[in-house]
């Protein structure tokens, strides 16, 4: 495995946290940005300077939730349902070891048509739906389900997200009218312990999370990373037209390069000749400054960033590509005004949102 | 009932699992990690309550024929059963 991306992203981290003049808040970043086991590994921070019994619980929490994906994969392939895993549970064992990277549940996909016959048998596993708040906007409108074991112990407790759809970026409320493409289905790997997508389809769900997690889940730039060395050239066509197909084709591109050249995975020629024409990446993103921008915002407040926070900070920061990112991002529609979020406060901060993102215009293409 | 002859018990949902070079016990009743060692887990998966201690010795002599002598591998399964039993570990 070349770990470059890796030790690329540690640095550019290190350089974040220089900025705020705490050079301390590094392993503390590390640990919210979900890698302290593999930066520990590569000897970027010293051993010791994340706790040892931290790194030994992240990694049995890790173990512990690869086997709940495993124990999903064998019920989902034995009933025969179409399904892939994303993210961490698909990149755990093939990429990173257990630590290496923090998992907080395990994601899996499945066709439309199987959504409630998935979701029938991960019950018979013992895992319940989240109370209807918990889970991600209203139920007619979802695409998705968190889904709970929980034996009252957060090591040993699971969740899963079971998708079924894919949310349009460009709306803050799901709306559970776009599936994953077909060109994904018919690539799935299931060759493996964990059936998982072709990397270039791979590479753009990625990118699709990254934007609808509000570009606050930075392990998945590494993911993305890591999914692209699993690339070759021939493969930056199928990774732009299936951002595309989800909506993310502006995104994706600028993702794209910021992998290729502040991570340093090879191929980058290949990724910006098969860039749509259509598609103009006016501003590179940088990856420092992104992390910069997540070691600011206050990783307690997570959702409530989306419709706060980020305004705030993309002001305050004066970062340069995000404020073109953010009106690509948040477009919220009349229910999401609707949805009871929390109290007249949270509405009228909403409102107030919302306003300002309509003045954004643009979509993305 | 000789040490011997006792039959000890893991206690039901404590967790074993290797973790790169090393070997943990979780407990999630009391959420504690406990590191152990190779043989300490090869003892511990035979802390059925079918097994007596003599049994295990038995089963680790045949795991490390000519590396340890039957005395040694006594003396470390009776270590490894106190450690559990301190630990509240055993049923």
């Amino acid at each position: 495995m070349d770990w470059t991306p890796a030790r690329r992203f540690c640095e550019a981290a290190g350089r974040a946290t220089a900025r705020t003049g705490s050079p301390a808040l590094l392993p503390e970043l590390l640990v919210r940005y979900g890698f302290p086991g593999l930066m520990t590994r590569l000897g970027f921070i010293e051993r010791g300077a994340v706790d040892d019994g931290v790194l030994r619980g992240l990694k049995l929490h890790d173990t512990l939730l690869r086997e709940h994906a495993d124990e999903i994969a064998r019920l989902l392939r034995d009933a025969d349902v179409p399904h892939c895993f994303v993210k961490g549970s698909a990149l755990a064992g093939t990429v990173y070891q257990p630590g290496d990277r923090l998992q907080t549940d395990v994601d899996v996909y499945v066709q439309p048509a199987y959504a409630d016959r998935a979701q029938d048998l991960l019950i018979t596993l013992g895992y319940l739906p989240l109370a209807d708040r918990e889970q991600a906007g209203p139920a007619a409108l979802r695409s998705a389900l968190a889904l709970e074991r929980d034996d009252g112990d957060p090591m040993t407790a699971a969740t899963v997200e079971l998708h079924w759809g894919v949310d349009p970026v460009d709306r803050l409320l799901p709306r559970g009218d776009r599936a994953l493409p077909d060109r994904v289905w018919d690539a799935v790997d299931a060759h493996g312990a964990r059936n998982v997508p072709y990397p270039p389809h791979h590479a753009a769900i990625l990118v699709h999370h990254l934007v609808h997690s509000d570009l606050l889940h930075v392990r998945g730039v590494l993911d993305l990373a890591m999914v692209t060395q699993q690339m070759d050239a021939a493969d930056a066509a199928e990774y732009h037209a299936t951002c595309a197909d989800l909506g993310v084709g502006r995104f994706g591109a600028r993702v794209a390069r910021l992998v290729l050249e502040d991570l340093e995975v090879g191929a980058a020629e290949a990724f910006v000749a098969a860039t749509p024409s259509a598609v103009r990446v006016p501003r590179r993103l940088v990856l420092e400054d992104w992390l910069a921008f997540v070691a600011t915002a206050d990783p307690a407040d997570d959702a409530r960033i989306t419709v706060s926070r980020i305004r705030r900070r993309l002001g305050a920061l004066a970062l340069p590509a995000l404020p073109s990112l953010a009106r690509d991002l948040f477009w919220p529609p009349a229910a999401f005004l609707e949805w009871r979020w929390g109290g007249p406060r949270w509405r009228a901060r909403l409102r107030h949102y919302a306003q300002l993102a309509r003045k954004l215009a643009p979509r993305d293409g | 009932m000789s040490d011997a002859a006792a039959r000890p018990r893991a206690r039901e949902g404590v967790i074993l699992r290797p973790l790169e070079d090393e070997w943990v016990l979780y407990d999630p009743v009391a959420q504690e990690l406990h590191t152990v060692n190779r043989s300490a887990a090869l003892i511990w998966a035979h802390c059925t309550g079918d097994e007596t201690t003599e049994d295990i010795v038995a089963a680790l002599a045949a795991v490390y024929e000519h590396q340890v002598t039957p005395e040694q591998l006594a003396a470390d399964v009776t270590r490894a059963l106190a450690m559990f039993r301190e630990r509240g570990l055993l049923a």
